[in-house]
């Protein structure tokens, strides 16, 4: 099982930072993906992803529309990044990117 | 077929389980179903199972509606209305529905309907901006909201499920949020992939806004991301779709 860990962050942090963690959630449980997802939003970090969550992870996804903080601890793990849109759209399909580059 | 609704407040006992079974007993004498959406958890579950009722997390002051389908909805709805009425607050739109007082949130909340924007020539996405922003409280100028406004939609369109958008903005231009909430008879193209919509919540929050504030904004944008719930939002009347926003910026989400 691939191991993904998500951050997802948007201009105002409302709305659409939540939206997306929500998709890629269900999205990937639909594609036996395990992820866990940090959201960055108005609200300061939520759901912040553990140095083990990273550790372990095959791969670092990063949804967003703004420039996203602590980006340093991803060091050396492969990263692929996405905008809100496209993860509000199509999650399955962006999840599936990510396995190709697991 | 024929679908009936009705709307009403738990009392402050919530539902309990006596009441779940007499619910799910006035069913049984009727070919129609009936499904009790509580939309401040944001959970439908059938009226005939009781036990699925209860785990439905009722909480006391929740919101709930009734969906009735069926040849003797009508019928079902008048027995029903008539248990409700008894046990719990029924919700009439014509009587004064106070948002903020639902809502807990201190706000300045206005209904752009359908009239106040009969006299457009053209109804398009940044007109109606144009028409939200001018609703908002606020001693700026409202083309500068508006302009606001569409730069956050230039980001990405902020249509949530099928006929919802919720665009929104954090400024430092308000200092009172202001909830703008619309509802159009047709759908309107809010350039999206996710398509158009009909209704429209437009938020304009302060810069920075309270954490009760983004909190109860959270809550909503977590539960509009549920399809079914767009769409019964959508197919609401406008003072219900006021009551069911006012409902969903209240409770703490359930996920």
């Amino acid at each position: 099982m691939k191991n993904i860990v998500a951050v997802t962050a948007c201009p105002t942090g409302i709305a659409h930072t939540y939206m997306a963690a929500d998709l890629l959630r269900k999205g990937a449980q639909k594609l036996g993906i395990h992820i866990r997802v940090e959201t960055q939003g108005a609200m300061g970090i939520e759901n912040q992803l553990s140095p083990q969550d990273i550790a372990q992870a095959d791969l670092v996804l990063i949804v967003s529309d703004i420039e996203i903080e602590h980006t340093a601890r991803f060091h050396g793990i492969p990263i692929s990044t996405a905008s809100i849109e496209s993860a509000l759209t199509d999650a399955d399909q962006v999840l599936q990117d990510c396995l190709q580059l697991c | 077929m024929l679908i009936r609704r009705a709307a009403f407040y738990l009392g402050i006992n919530g539902l309990e389980s006596w009441q779940a079974e007499k619910l799910r007993k006035l069913c049984g004498y009727f070919h129609a179903s009936v499904s009790l959406f509580n939309v401040s958890q944001c959970c439908r579950v059938p009226l005939e199972n009781s036990l699925k009722v209860m785990a439905a997390g009722n909480k006391p002051d929740d919101f709930c509606l009734l969906f009735i389908e069926g040849m003797d909805a009508e019928l079902a709805h008048l027995v029903l209305l008539d248990y409700i009425s008894e046990h719990f607050k029924i919700f009439q739109s014509d009587q004064d529905f106070n948002f903020v007082r639902s809502s807990g949130l201190e706000c300045h909340f206005h209904i752009l309907s359908a009239s106040d924007l009969k006299s457009l020539q053209r109804l398009d996405k940044s007109e109606l901006l144009n028409q939200i922003a001018a609703s908002i409280q606020t001693p700026a100028d409202s083309h500068t909201l508006c302009s606001l406004f569409l730069n956050r939609e230039k980001h990405a369109a902020t249509v949530m499920g099928p006929q919802v958008a919720l665009p929104h903005i954090m400024t430092e231009l308000v200092t009172v949020p202001s909830i703008i909430l619309t509802s159009l008879p047709e759908p309107l193209d809010w350039h999206s992939p996710r398509g158009p919509v009909r209704c429209i919540i437009a938020a304009a929050l302060p810069k920075p806004a309270s954490i009760e504030m983004i909190r109860a904004f959270t809550n909503l944008s977590k539960k509009l991301v549920d399809e079914n719930i767009c769409r019964l939002l959508a197919d609401a009347p406008v003072q219900l779709q006021a009551a069911m926003l006012a409902a969903m910026l209240a409770q703490q989400a359930k996920c």
